[in-house]
């Protein structure tokens, strides 16, 4: 799965959970988004790999972060 | 008002170079080589300014300088005594500053026994104040950390904490056993974050917590609260919209004059169910899912059958818990995820039990549905199990969602309070059997006899989980097809069914059923 960029989200549904919105659109729903990261808003650039899991949050892509890093302005 | 580690430097340092500046004093006195006053007073003046400076307010400022400032004073004037010098000059006033700390400290205690809540350093409000959002933060420790190294931080901020999950020892989970609900002012809680953030030694985690509305038990009547007519006991009640939304009321009209040709029971594949909890501990039935520990799935139990008319809790369309039995089979981890094995499993466990209807609020994005879960499904359809999917929460089409598009399972979107598609439900266009059920802020049960509001398509699909149970109990020889059949036909058209299917209608399918049909309904819901 290539690198992307893009910012954090957060779901309110399903009990609330986090999620990266690429800049093509494209949801992820990581498995591990890093504490740090866990902000609304956060433009973000990450190498992601795709997990196969059922979830309760059946939203996104769900991905492991491998490399992830703020993208500065 | 709890003192930190940072708070003792400061006060030692104060005093330290109060202590220093009574000295040169002294030597000055004598006509001995006088120390360097200078020096000391630099530092006094130094730690003086950090305490201003601190960011921490005007009022914890003044009492932190009215502390320091007048333990340097009597200690400087103890060292004079000792020095047979003249202690008066610094004695009365250090003497007459610790009172005032003092006073200010039982000042606050009293307040905060009016108010209890955290207390804050600027002394303005002690406590949250009862209008004052809150944030809630979730804060896991290392093993062997203490909430105790990192009470100067909270209390700097006016929040306090207490174990998320008291019931977990550190022999069982010690991830879960060391994580804190902290509660701070919500003004405060980006900065405590920050601060807790950086306490790497102590903190192994943060993150915010997931705001739900936990609702009390509430015992009494709900008459008045909602402008409908309550239809059973249940103090919760006022609260399921999404009841009197599916016509539940008038459903349980007729099934409290009626009776199960026996009971059925629905499966709830999903993070296990908490089946002590006294809403569903009467119908909970012999299954290995009986313990949950993230919550999602006796959320899900709740919807699908909790007892009905109890006196306690939330109603379902289980009246009085006779015509539904619950089941549970965790599939999901704690943390809600499952492997596609894990999921298949579950399904396959609770079909070979004897699962009339078998709830699946999980999901994963497979534009072509996993070979075992789709053998899975056929097993379980095999063994005349009626699978129910949630449509998932991308506000796509629910034909890229998994299980849900694996064939012969009844798809579940969600519907708001208005009637229209919840603004994350999945579409359902193009797959075989699509319904909708209410999935926006709805009350059901959370572990440890709590109650809890979620919205998900996860909650809209063990209502209509329930409703096929119900009507298996009725009719244990409905076959699934027919058994959708009748929700599609007698389900109710909202301006979005064109998306997500019609609404269900409990007491139409229960009367298309031929169900209790020689009784008429009492009380119309």
């Amino acid at each position: 799965m290539p690198t992307i960029e893009g910012h954090i989200v957060f779901n309110d549904f399903e009990g609330g959970f986090w999620g990266i919105l690429a800049k093509d659109g494209t949801r992820y729903c990581p498995v591990d988004l890093p504490r740090e990261f866990q902000e609304k808003g956060l433009a973000i650039k990450a190498h992601l790999e795709r997990v196969n899991i059922m979830s309760t949050r059946m939203w996104g892509l769900n991905v492991e972060i491998k490399d992830i890093s703020l993208l500065t302005p | 008002m709890s003192i930190g580690f940072m708070d003792i430097v400061t006060a030692l340092l104060s005093i330290i170079a109060l202590f220093g500046l009574a000295m040169a004093r002294i030597a000055r006195t004598e006509n001995r080589k006088p120390s360097s006053a200078w020096a000391w007073a630099v530092l006094f003046f130094a730690v003086m300014l950090r305490i201003c400076l601190g960011g921490d307010g005007f009022a914890w400022a003044a009492f932190a300088l009215m502390r320091d400032i007048g333990l340097g004073l009597v200690i400087a004037s103890a060292a004079l005594w000792l020095d047979r010098a003249k202690p008066m000059p610094f004695f009365v006033p250090g003497v007459a500053l610790l009172l005032a700390w003092g006073g200010a400290l039982m000042v606050e205690h009293s307040s905060s026994a009016h108010h209890p809540g955290p207390g804050t350093r600027d002394g303005t409000n002690s406590g949250e104040r009862p209008d004052e959002p809150t944030t809630e933060l979730l804060l896991e420790l290392g093993p062997d950390d203490s909430i105790e190294e990192l009470q100067g931080i909270l209390s700097k901020y006016g929040a306090h904490a207490e174990r998320a999950f008291p019931n977990v020892t550190l022999d069982e989970d010690e991830d879960l056993a060391q994580v804190y609900l902290v509660t701070c002012p919500e003004s405060v809680s980006n900065d405590l974050m920050a601060a807790l953030r950086g306490d790497r030694e102590n903190v192994d985690h943060l993150e915010e917590n997931a705001r739900v509305d936990l609702i009390p038990n509430r015992p009494g009547s709900t008459r008045g609260t909602s402008g409908l007519s309550p239809f059973s006991n249940d103090p919760q009640l006022a609260g399921q919209w999404g009841l009197y939304k599916t016509n539940t009321g008038a459903a349980l009209s007729l099934l409290r004059q009626c009776k199960p040709v026996r009971e059925a029971v629905v499966a709830i594949v999903d993070t296990g169910v908490d089946s002590q909890h006294g809403d569903i501990e009467k119908v909970f039935g012999d299954s290995p899912g009986d313990h949950d520990r993230n919550g999602h799935g006796t959320h899900c139990a709740g919807l699908a059958g909790a007892v009905t008319n109890n006196g306690l809790g939330m109603a379902s369309l289980n009246w009085e818990g006779n015509y539904i039995r619950i089941t549970g089979y965790q599939a999901l981890s704690a943390s809600g995820r499952g492997t596609i094995e894990s999921v298949s499993q579950a399904i396959i466990d609770a079909a070979e039990d004897g699962a009339d209807v078998i709830s699946l609020s999980l999901g994963g994005p497979y534009s072509t549905p996993p070979k075992t879960e789709v053998d899975a499904i056929e097993y379980a359809l095999s063994l005349d199990a009626i699978v129910v999917a949630a449509a998932g929460n991308e506000d796509v089409d629910a034909r890229n969602t998994s299980p849900a598009n694996i064939p012969g399972v009844i798809v579940v979107s969600a519907v708001d309070q208005n009637g229209k598609k919840a603004i994350f439900s999945n579409v359902n266009t193009s797959l075989a059997r699509p319904i909708a059920a209410p999935g926006v802020d709805i009350i059901s049960l959370a572990p440890g006899g709590d109650y809890v509001s979620l919205s998900g398509t996860s909650m809209a699909t063990p209502m209509v989980a329930g409703l096929l149970g119900l009507m298996r109990s009725l009719d244990p020889t409905l076959k699934a097809e027919d058994a959708y059949g009748i929700l599609v036909d007698t389900g109710v058209r909202v301006d979005d069914s064109r998306y997500v299917g019609k609404v269900m209608d409990a007491e139409k399918a229960l009367r298309a059923l031929g169900a209790c049909s020689n009784q008429e309904p009492s009380e119309e819901g």
